[in-house]
């Protein structure tokens, strides 16, 4: 039972909500603290780096402890008197000279916690001079969760990072390491010659492939001569970000995403080159198009490809003659995973995917119900050439609701929202669960078929 | 100089803060409102959210907020607000608010605000936890967030309104609504009604905020290893003398201990806990014999928190395995010292070149487990997910160990059925977990 008091203390926070809704104005994105996200980043990646947190022990935990350099992460573990003293910088230098020492690693990486920024600490000045004493390449950044951004501009900071470490020899070149070790092992013929750059290139963005196979483009571009560096950021180890400049040219999914990444590319010669998100039959298409074009090799790519896509046609003629216009919502802006393929055309890379299924589809938007943000919903879909209708919701947790009123048949959504779906009795697929590239379409038709069962009747 | 060791990422390095959130999810209808920065909210949810397939945190926790603007102007104002909103939005049975160390570094008083946002009307208890100051961990955040819901609660009862022959518990951690937790507190029930017993509220146990209320109507108040980091403000709260403390009741002479122990505080006369003991003893060993008659002399490592690496150790003793390299996962819950009296009156010896170690960080972990394993002196291990995952990624070549999920978070180990730990029935079903393990790799 709510008590008056609290109802007129609610209505004098009508004040507060202006002010907050006045400056929240325009600010679309889902916020990301660039310390998590980096971290999350670095994380996954393999390579002979350390990374440093410098702030205290609890901000060591803002991203998941999981990863193949797990062990490669220290905190110096700043406590409340070094903050209000301003004296962290000895507790820095020791952190950092004896990782440099006991560790020997290629690079370190800095990266600043919340009550670093707050007191204002220039520790890139300690970093250098530890740098300069050991030898060790040293990389400060001023992460913190305090200015919001972006989770695509923490994207943008972390890769064009990377892309700027020294590089490393053309001898030395990392490229199509980025898989797992049985994939050089037999393919060693490759690794005793040098790929020319200009048959060279590098994937950013993409869908990450299925763990402990080799992706479809490798067997596509190496039947034709071409040679890849990395699809980045998935699986991608430290030398692979250092190679990137080998490459004549850079395969985005969404190039609006990563403007300071290009700028260091676009330094080394190379041409940036926008593709769709290879899902489903129709992007597939385009991406191998595009890359074929670009290498005038279009002719010898569309028969490197003509037995995966009949295969792939075929199956989703089948398929989407049964789906036959089931009403399908797709959930957008409900997650925060720093994903580069979930992130880019603003998460509408399935659609076209899921469209050619037979679905008759309607965007569930998470975000702000007001109208002036609707308009600019309406407007960046526009722009990305997607005119699906749509409705706006605020929270999660109400999306139960929103799926029995909508009279929703099947649901896309972000994983936190399977009870919901359960609950309103809405078959539900993961958003971002579909596999890339034709080998992928037969996977997704099974998933998909598996899941909607209830309502296909398959 | 520090060493590498000091500076490097520990197997427990979650935050006071993921505690506070623990605590908050495992009382049904509790919310917590992170006056944080962006970045806190990973703290909270990003491993519960993988470890809990059953309820989702995200459901049960809101932001402030704070970015750098809101920092210069003063970030108090905005408690009240975004509290009353949620409160409207989601009807919680109980508030936390949290904030972060570089909000309390302003020197601004959340702790008054929260408190005058709850004497404003607010329709449900409210708390204030922060997380600056001494440095803190997980289970000190879970312990905080105990001891916030126990001074709201009334303890103050009269004999004469107590429900006689009811137990109270605090200090029981509980991590998921997933069947494995249930099971557990089953297990506790089981136990208790064996000695006549019934067990009252539970601080926590995945009930709403109101079923923890009338626990000072239980005639007994005890508590488990996890109220440890807030014990004497605990004592101070409940006002009934010392607390007594309970280890777990994890293993057969550990399971038996804690039945002994329990009916010695409640009365419960001593013959009556020996009748249950020895027919389930008896029983518990001839089920697990085939564990041990084939499995006998394995070496495991284990990777967990005190409380449970005491008791784990108990237990794979009496399978017949020797836990020859334990890592203590925790800063503030007894540790070394207490490992050794639990393991001690379980009569528990460790083997010889056994090795513990306390908070250890990932980097010696992965070496130490790789080079036991490479020397054949490990067979297997259980432990978090995180400590397991550095087993997962290691090539050891002609070898694969058995891995056992257990602790927290364990991303990689759901449940749909009852799968204790704890009681005669936890021993049988880890039993039949590493039985299962060590069967998936030979």
């Amino acid at each position: 039972m709510v008590s008056v008091e609290f109802k007129e203390k609610r209505s004098l926070d009508e004040g507060f909500w202006q002010d907050v809704e006045a400056r929240t104005k325009g600010n679309l994105g889902q916020p990301c603290c660039t310390l998590s996200g980096i971290s999350f980043g670095l994380i996954t990646m393999p390579g002979d780096f350390a990374v440093v947190i410098h702030g205290e022990h609890e901000c060591a935990a803002c991203f998941h402890h999981v990863g193949p350099s797990v062990d490669q992460f220290y905190c110096v573990g700043l406590n409340e008197d070094d903050f209000t003293s301003g004296e962290t910088r000895d507790k820095l230098r020791d952190c950092l000279e004896v990782v440099a020492k006991e560790t020997k690693p290629d690079v370190i990486f800095v990266l600043g916690a919340c009550p670093v920024e707050v007191i204002g600490d220039r520790f890139e000045t300690t970093v250098e001079e530890i740098s300069q004493a050991t030898g060790i390449p040293m990389v400060s950044l001023h992460t913190s969760g305090l200015k919001v951004g972006s989770q695509a501009a923490m994207l943008d900071w972390m890769f064009e990072t990377l892309a700027s470490l020294p590089p490393v020899d053309r001898e030395k070149m990392a490229w199509i390491s980025s898989e797992k070790a049985f994939f050089m092992e037999n393919h060693v013929q490759h690794m005793a010659r040098l790929p020319p750059k200009e048959k060279t290139l590098n994937l950013i963005g993409l869908p990450e492939w299925r763990k402990g196979t080799i992706p479809e483009w490798y067997h596509v571009f190496s039947e034709v001569g071409l040679n890849v560096i990395g699809n980045l950021p998935y699986g991608a180890n430290l030398d692979v970000w250092r190679s990137l400049q080998h490459a004549s040219a850079t395969f985005v999914a969404d190039r609006r995403l990563y403007p300071k990444m290009f700028n260091v590319l676009e330094g080394f010669g190379q041409e940036i080159v926008e593709v769709p998100l290879p899902i489903g039959v129709k992007q597939t298409n385009g991406f191998y198009e595009i890359i074929g074009r670009h290498f005038g090799l279009e002719k010898e790519i569309k028969e490197a490809v003509a037995e995966r896509k009949a295969k792939a046609v075929a199956e989703l003629e089948k398929f989407s003659g049964r789906v036959n216009g089931i009403h399908m919502a797709m959930g957008l802006r409900m997650l925060n995973n720093y994903r580069a393929d979930q992130l880019a055309y603003e998460g509408l890379g399935d659609v076209e995917a899921i469209k050619e299924m037979g679905f008759d589809l309607k965007l569930l938007v998470q975000g702000p119900p007001e109208d002036r943000f609707r308009a600019r919903f309406e407007e960046t879909f526009n722009q990305l050439g997607c005119t699906l209708p749509f409705d706006i919701f605020p929270e999660p947790w109400g999306i139960s609701k929103r799926l029995k009123e909508g009279g929703y048949e099947a649901a896309y959504l972000a994983d936190h929202c399977r009870n919901e779906a359960r609950e309103a009795n809405v078959p539900m697929v993961v958003s971002r669960e579909l596999q890339p590239f034709y080998d992928g379409v037969r996977a997704n038709l099974i998933r998909m078929g598996k899941t909607l069962e209830q309502v296909l009747d398959l | 100089m520090g060493t590498l060791e000091d500076y490097a990422l520990k197997s427990m390095h979650l935050a006071k803060m993921t505690g506070i959130m623990m605590g908050v999810h495992a009382i049904k209808d509790a919310f917590l409102l992170m006056h944080t920065g962006v970045g806190c909210k990973y703290k909270t949810a990003a491993q519960l959210s993988q470890h809990d397939w059953a309820t989702h945190p995200n459901k049960k926790e809101g932001w402030t907020q704070v970015g750098d603007r809101a920092v210069i102007k003063g970030s108090s104002g905005r408690i009240g607000p975004f509290a009353r909103s949620w409160a409207e939005r989601r009807d919680p049975g109980f508030m936390a608010v949290v904030s972060a160390v570089f909000l309390e570094l302003t020197g601004e008083d959340f702790s008054d605000t929260v408190r005058k946002t709850e004497e404003d009307g607010f329709p449900c208890p409210m708390a204030f936890l922060g997380t600056g100051g001494a440095a803190g961990d997980f289970y000190q955040g879970y312990a905080a967030m105990q001891l916030a819901v126990a001074k709201k609660l009334h303890w103050k009862t009269e004999e004469s309104e107590r429900r006689a022959g009811e137990v109270g518990l605090l200090g029981h951690m509980f991590t998921r609504y997933e069947a494995d937790q249930r099971a557990d507190l089953g297990q506790m029930k089981v136990l208790m009604k064996a000695l006549g017993l019934t067990m009252g509220p539970c601080i926590f146990s995945g009930v709403n905020y109101e079923g923890l209320t009338d626990i000072g109507k239980a005639e007994h108040i005890i508590q488990l290893p996890y109220t440890r980091p807030v014990k004497k403000k605990l004592k101070r709260v409940v006002k009934r003398g010392d607390i007594p403390e309970l280890h777990l009741p994890i293993g057969i002479a550990g399971t038996s201990r804690w039945l002994r122990e329990l009916a010695e505080i409640t009365g419960v006369s001593r013959g009556r806990a020996e009748a249950y003991i020895r027919q389930n003893e008896a029983k518990t060993l001839k089920q697990v014999s085939k564990l041990r008659e084939r499995f006998a002399g394995s070496g495991v490592a284990i990777i967990a928190d005190t409380p449970l690496a005491a008791g784990l150790t108990s237990m794979l003793t009496e399978f017949g395995f020797r836990p020859m390299y334990i890592g203590l996962r925790d800063s503030s819950l007894g540790q070394r010292a207490l490992f050794d009296e639990w393991l001690e009156k379980d009569g528990c010896k460790l083997p010889e070149g056994a090795v513990v170690v306390e908070n250890p960080s990932l980097k010696t972990l992965r070496e130490e487990l790789v080079s036991r394993f490479q020397r054949g002196q490990v067979r297997g291990m259980i432990g978090s997910s995180t400590d397991t995952q550095l087993i997962q990624q290691t090539r050891i070549p002609n070898f694969r160990p058995f891995v056992l999920q257990m602790g927290f978070p364990t991303t990689k180990y759901h449940v749909t059925y009852s799968i204790p730990t704890y009681g005669y029935g936890g021993v049988m079903a880890v039993a039949q977990r590493i039985l299962d393990q060590i069967l998936s790799v030979v």
